[in-house]
């Protein structure tokens, strides 16, 4: 695996893996036609396994994530899949492609089975197989009972639930989702992560999302992106490394929050009835009564975004 | 309150509009209609004439001419450009949000009147402006005098396009008539009415203003000749009109309140609307996804039945068209209310049971009116239910579905016109059976571009109702069941080009 990310936040790069990229996004940029740019020179090698792309609304995650399922193309940069350059041979990738979008669309008059059928049929799979696996993943999402309801009718979570089926219709090498947890419940959320860890194996999963939760309990890997630009490319342990005795818990009256907020990078606050229970990435001890707490990937995320606006204040 | 909620509905709305990219489009081709309509000396065509006859293109002429061309073209076309604001607000969630905040239907309705008169009178404005450029450029009196440019424009085209914005508010308020419902009825009530330029003291089109004083100054240089009637539209012509020199119209105020009550009309349609709109908390509460049909919370919890690593491997197809097909079929047809089959299914009777004459000339076009808001999902649908990104990603995109929506869209006008083929069979008219089936393709192919290229099922509508319009009024080259090997080669040309076009536009739509 090649880890990038800015000096100062890793003690030490990890060494690349031995495994060749299933997946090498070379200096791609995207420029919009009003001359803003949406992306700039991201670079990324990507084996199987889990990528948890991290960053906040309009980082240009969903701008990446439609370069990489063939949508957009970039302005500058190359994108291949196993060594076939995507711009020029789309259909490559396409046919291995799982993709749920942001906001996935359903046709309210079709049944789940009807759409998965006929997303199947456009795909190009064989139709007594296809028809075995929409059965299974209708099953494994459990939305057998209401397969042959129109989808108009259902709700939010369960249109996610279709949107996910149709990702994993052709049992595919790359499976890219794009903060798929949005509309899902808590337990859909966990149920949903617990899915995609399962379907990993050999294949590669990139999942965007703002919600490091999401990330935090599968991702073998992780990317930082802000502003359209990579700000880190590791691995969870190596980015928690970067905020390794620097989290800082301590309980202060809620008047004095206003002010802390002011001075302290703040990851967490919780009532207690004690007063306000602060979490604070800090080089050292905000407060002499400030203990040490556990790092979380939230802690290092925030520090990456703070580092990242800081270098870009002019 | 209400006047400022009102103030901002129509700015927002206004700004809105002027920033689609159509916007601009609209703009270019009003300007360009504002040079084509007043053509040079010899030109293959007339705009505007008197049998034979013109006025000097001075300003006085140039204002009334461009203000008839204005309230006969955009009387048309701009009730289709400007109607579609409220469901704008549906498609886009805004309406939902309107629907919970304190705005009151008379302020959101007359907000969007007015942003749609606006939007009307920015185009007023550019012919008004191309023509002091076209009086400049042509040159045959290039006297500058504004007030006669202008006041046609003002008096007439300007309360008119009020009235065309106070109808598209109103149909576009009605449910029931937002959809075809409402574009058929437009059109029945322009040709029938407001484009008709009828003789009359003040009509919307304001020829019956303008007639009698140009009728009179034609009149006075070349006596009888000249025709009672206008001719107002693009009819080719050889040879060089005459001209006469037309002053200019006083203008009395018996004749601008007479102009001005459309406008008061139109503002009484928005007003009518108001208790028929049912606002959009109805709306949003008749779609809510599946609140009461969704299955008990909790219903994804627990172990799976089946592990993915269980999930059986997918092999691929040789091929798929035939199911892709069959889907498109469905997408067509399925959901329908059973009033909609039954009257397909009644006009295929018809057809197959009335003479041949009848359900050729007559029946044949209302079959084909039947399936038009079906055939405008064509290369629409998938931006309108969002499902474009998981087609798009798919290998072989185009090559897949283009054809088989197309032919899904053919196979059900060959359904519909299935009885009229049974009438032509019967009658051993086989090159009208010919016509048929060519058509029965054509019309699928144009949905299909004109969707996948405007992005709106809109632009096939209108087209469609023009042309079935013409058809209907016997215009041979519209016929729907043509006849002649020169017209039924033409349309299969013009299909397979159409399919060219199509295939092109959505392969953009991919990655551009």
């Amino acid at each position: 695996m090649v880890t990038s990310v800015a000096p100062e936040l890793l003690p030490a790069p990890t060494p690349p893996a031995a495994a060749a990229a299933l997946l090498s996004i070379r200096g791609v940029s995207r420029q919009y036609r009003s001359g803003a740019w949406g992306l700039r020179d991201i670079s990324l090698e990507l084996r199987p396994g889990i990528l948890g792309l991290l960053g906040p609304n309009g980082a240009g995650k969903s701008t990446l994530l439609r370069i990489l399922a063939t949508l957009d193309r970039p302005t500058s940069g190359t994108v291949r899949w196993r060594d076939r350059e995507i711009g020029r041979d789309p259909d490559a990738l396409r046919a291995v492609l799982g993709y749920l979008p942001q906001d996935v669309g359903i046709y309210p008059n079709l049944s789940a089975t009807e759409f998965l059928e006929y997303l199947a049929a456009v795909k190009g799979l064989d139709a007594r197989s296809a028809r075995r696996r929409i059965d299974e993943l209708l099953s494994l999402l459990n939305l057998t009972a209401a397969a042959r309801r129109p989808m108009g009718g259902y709700s939010g979570g369960m249109r996610q639930r279709v949107g996910i089926a149709q990702a994993l219709l052709n049992d595919p090498e790359l499976l890219i989702v794009d903060e798929p947890t949005v509309g899902l419940d808590p337990e859909e959320r966990v149920r949903f992560r617990n899915l995609l860890s399962d379907l990993a194996g050999e294949r590669l999963v990139i999942l965007s999302t703002h919600i490091v939760s999401d990330v935090e309990a599968i991702a073998s890997e992780i990317a930082v992106v802000a502003n359209g630009q990579l700000l880190a490319h590791t691995t969870s342990e190596a980015l928690l490394a970067t905020v390794a005795g620097q989290v800082w818990e301590w309980v202060v009256p809620p008047a004095d929050v206003p002010a802390l907020r002011e001075r302290y990078l703040l990851s967490g606050m919780l009532r207690t009835a004690a007063g306000v229970r602060l979490r604070a990435v800090a080089p050292a001890a905000p407060v002499p009564r400030a203990i040490p707490a556990v790092p979380g990937l939230e802690d290092a995320y925030l520090l990456a975004l703070q580092t990242h606006r800081k270098e870009a204040r002019p | 309150m209400i006047v400022r909620s009102l103030y901002h509905t129509m700015r927002a709305d206004l700004r809105e509009r002027l920033r689609r990219p159509a916007f601009l489009v609209v703009v270019a081709l009003t300007a360009l209609a504002g040079y084509a309509f007043v053509p040079p000396a010899g030109a293959p065509y007339t705009i505007i004439d008197l049998g034979g006859f013109r006025g000097v293109y001075n300003a006085a002429w140039l204002g009334a001419m461009l203000t008839m061309l204005l309230t006969q073209f955009v009387g048309l076309l701009g009730f289709f450009y400007v109607r579609g604001a409220i469901a704008y607000d549906i498609d886009s969630g805004v309406g939902q949000i309107l629907g919970t905040t304190p705005l009151r239907r008379p302020a959101y309705l007359l907000g969007k009147w007015l942003s749609g008169w606006a939007t009307l009178g920015l185009l007023t404005a550019i012919v008004a402006l191309m023509g002091v450029v076209m009086l400049l450029g042509r040159g045959e009196d290039r006297t500058l005098d504004l007030g006669a440019l202008l006041l046609p424009l003002l008096v007439i085209a300007l309360p008119t396009m009020g009235l065309v914005a106070g109808i598209a508010t109103l149909f576009d308020a009605v449910r029931p008539l937002r959809g075809l419902a409402g574009s058929a009825a437009y059109l029945v009530l322009f040709v029938g009415g407001l484009g008709a330029g009828l003789l009359q003291a003040a009509d919307p089109s304001g020829i019956g203003a303008l007639m009698p004083g140009i009728s009179a100054a034609c009149a006075d240089i070349y006596g009888a000749a000249c025709a009672t009637r206008l001719s107002v539209g693009i009819v080719l012509y050889e040879g060089v009109l005459q001209t006469f020199v037309w002053p200019g119209m006083a203008w009395s105020l018996a004749v601008v309140a007479g102009q001005w009550g459309w406008a008061g009309l139109g503002l009484l349609a928005v007003l009518a609307a108001v208790p028929l709109f049912d606002g959009f908390v109805a709306h949003w509460a008749g779609r809510a996804p599946g609140v009461a049909s969704a299955p008990p919370p909790g219903e994804w919890s627990g172990t799976p039945t089946v592990l993915p690593r269980a999930l059986s491997r997918v092999s691929p197809a040789r091929h798929t068209f035939g199911r892709v097909l069959l889907a498109e079929l469905r997408l067509l047809l399925q959901g329908q209310p059973r009033w909609w089959y039954v009257g397909a299914g009644g006009l295929i009777v018809a057809c197959a049971t009335s003479p041949l004459a009848v359900a050729r000339e007559w029946l044949l076009p209302i079959a084909w009116l039947w399936p038009l808001l079906r055939w405008s999902e064509l290369g629409t649908r998938e931006r309108r239910y969002g499902t474009a990104p998981l087609l798009l990603s798919v290998p072989r995109a185009t090559a897949r579905r283009l054809p088989a929506a197309w032919l899904a869209g053919a196979t059900v006008a060959l359904l519909l016109g299935i009885g009229a083929a049974l009438a032509l069979a019967g009658a051993s008219d086989w090159p009208g059976l010919a016509g048929l089936g060519v058509t029965a393709l054509l019309i699928p192919a144009l949905a299909l571009t004109l969707g996948v290229w405007s992005g709106s099922p809109r632009l096939f509508e209108l087209v469609a109702l023009l042309l079935w319009y013409g058809a209907l009024n016997g215009i041979p080259a519209l016929a729907l069941t043509p006849t002649s090997a020169a017209q039924i080669g033409l349309r299969a040309l013009l299909t397979a080009a159409l399919l060219g076009l199509a295939a092109i536009g959505h392969r953009r739509a991919g990655a551009p």
